[in-house]
């Protein structure tokens, strides 16, 4: 669906290559669906010589609650795991021809379910390293009946901070050209 | 209570200087870094304070010390102690209450500390050393070996406490200021531990059952320890209390609990020095600090020494948290690579 970069939560995710990623978020299919349904950001294929191809369903945040509210971070999780589970659905439905939209990139059509791995993945922009591993349990907790019910590899579920992000490929390391002014 | 403390040549501790020591204080650092030996020294010089002219004690501060550090680490010469390879002597200093009381010896003492001194008034109170082993199931076996037989192998921390439990309430009611944690410390583990005078033993008494101390969990009797101690008034407001590894035995929730108890006596007063290797115990004081805007001083043993912090204003770079962090990223690894 798009080769172009992702703006969200601060961080510019991609360009990733053609058909890779599906900006499920900004998706007319997404657009259509009845209001209350919350969405992650992005799904997006990666394929290893020798490995599952595996789906990442991506969400980005700028920031978290504070540690000390638990109130505000038990929903916070609850409103992740919703996002997380939505956009996965979403996508999975999307790939059984469920949905009737042409904006599925063609690897996604071609996508065997069945021997697929998937992967939800948290990016906390500037997250604290301390503060990553609490957060990384929790949502694995959270996520737990989605995990085992789909009968997902795990560990299925990372919480990761910008730094990680551009480790893992999905922040480029370097500003693109194109922002950069004329000289 | 202790204001500052300042360490050299004492065993594995070359040099420590920790300046401002709070209510609740927490050593951290590797196996074998010196932490227990930390909490050991500390409680052999404040012990030493308070057998200091009590009641008929003749003994002088030099006399009471150098036994406290003979039966507490159990050396063959007191001079033991000094660090290997140290040119200098143990020189160690704290105050007390703002007053100074410090001491040194060299390499070749055998038991007379020629240099000590002491401007500390008497103290009436009653300080303790927890160890992360509970003593109860072992109570009379430590009595005696070291009042009968007098052979080392039980440290003075286990026959203090060993003491310390054996001491009968006097009368006098619990400490106002306790009941609130003694009601949380049972609560913890469901019940408290009696000592049986016909059968000279220990038992663990949940509402109306007794068990035999054998059988009780380690945990339950490790709460148990601090709640008698409170319950038959050894300690008081102005004790200090040393507790080694406080997460020995326990799941997380009760060490999490534990803390909280530890934060309410040190409100009242008491004060604490703790070493830990546990993520729950670091984290949890780390919150209480927040949440109490309490100054909770930690130090660390690290490559370059021993380094100083406060909870308060931040989590200091540390290997508990650093272990969590890197078990995190193979976590992470493992989902994304």
């Amino acid at each position: 669906m798009t080769t172009e970069p992702i703006v969200e939560s601060g961080m510019t995710f991609g360009p990733f290559e053609e058909g890779h990623c599906f900006y499920i978020e900004k998706s007319e299919l997404y657009r259509n669906l009845q209001q209350g349904v919350k969405m992650a950001e992005f799904l997006l294929l990666r394929f290893k010589p020798g490995k599952p191809t595996t789906l990442w369903v991506v969400e980005a945040k700028s920031s978290t609650p504070r540690p000390m509210s638990e109130r505000d971070f038990e929903a916070f999780i609850e409103e992740l795991r919703d996002k997380l589970i939505n956009a996965f659905s979403l996508g999975l439905a999307c790939c059984l021809k469920r949905h009737t939209s042409t904006e599925l990139p063609e690897p996604y059509r071609t996508l065997d379910l069945s021997i697929s791995d998937f992967r939800f993945v948290l990016i906390v922009n500037h997250h604290k390293w301390e503060w990553l591993p609490p957060l990384q349990e929790a949502l694995s907790k959270s996520l737990h009946a989605a995990v085992t019910t789909w009968a997902l590899s795990i560990p299925a579920v990372a919480v990761i901070n910008d730094h990680m992000a551009r480790d893992y490929g999905l922040i480029p390391n370097a500003p693109f050209p194109s922002n950069l002014p004329a000289t | 209570m202790l204001n500052n403390i300042r360490i050299e040549n004492f065993g594995p501790l070359t040099e420590m200087v920790w300046s401002d020591v709070g209510k609740i204080n927490l050593v951290i650092g590797a196996n074998d870094s010196g932490k227990t030996f930390l909490l050991k020294a500390l409680y052999s010089a404040v012990r030493t304070l308070e057998e200091y002219r009590r009641g008929d004690e003749r003994r002088s501060a030099a006399e009471i010390l150098s036994e406290k550090l003979y039966w507490t680490f159990q050396p063959e010469k007191i001079g033991d102690l000094v660090s290997k390879g140290a040119d200098g002597p143990i020189l160690f200093s704290m105050m007390m209450d703002e007053k100074l009381f410090r001491y040194g010896f060299g390499r070749d003492t055998t038991k007379q500390i020629s240099s000590i001194e002491n401007r500390v008034p008497p103290r009436n109170n009653n300080s303790v050393f927890l160890p992360a082993k509970e003593v109860l199931s072992l109570h009379r076996v430590i009595l005696k070996s070291r009042e009968q037989y007098q052979v080392f192998g039980f440290d003075d921390t286990y026959l203090d406490l060993a003491r310390a439990l054996r001491q009968l309430p006097n009368g006098a009611g619990i400490h106002a200021s306790f009941s609130r944690a003694r009601k949380s410390l049972e609560a913890i583990v469901g019940g408290k531990v009696e000592y049986d005078e016909k059968a000279e033993r220990w038992q663990f008494k949940k509402g109306n059952q007794k068990f035999l101390i054998g059988v009780t969990a380690e945990g339950v009797k490790k709460i148990a320890i601090l709640d008698t101690l409170l319950g038959n008034r050894y300690l008081d407001t102005k004790s200090i209390v040393f507790i080694d590894e406080p997460e020995s035995a326990l799941h997380p929730g009760a060490i999490s609990q534990l803390m909280d108890v530890v934060a309410m006596l040190a409100e009242r007063g008491m004060q604490f020095f703790l070493s830990s290797h546990s993520y729950f115990v670091v984290k949890k004081l780390f919150l209480i600090a927040q949440q109490k805007n309490m100054s909770i001083p930690i130090i660390s043993a690290s490559d370059v020494g021993w380094v100083c912090a406060d909870l308060k204003h931040q989590m200091p770079d540390n290997p508990i948290i650093n272990e969590s962090i890197a078990l995190y990223k193979q976590e992470v690894g493992m989902a994304l690579q």
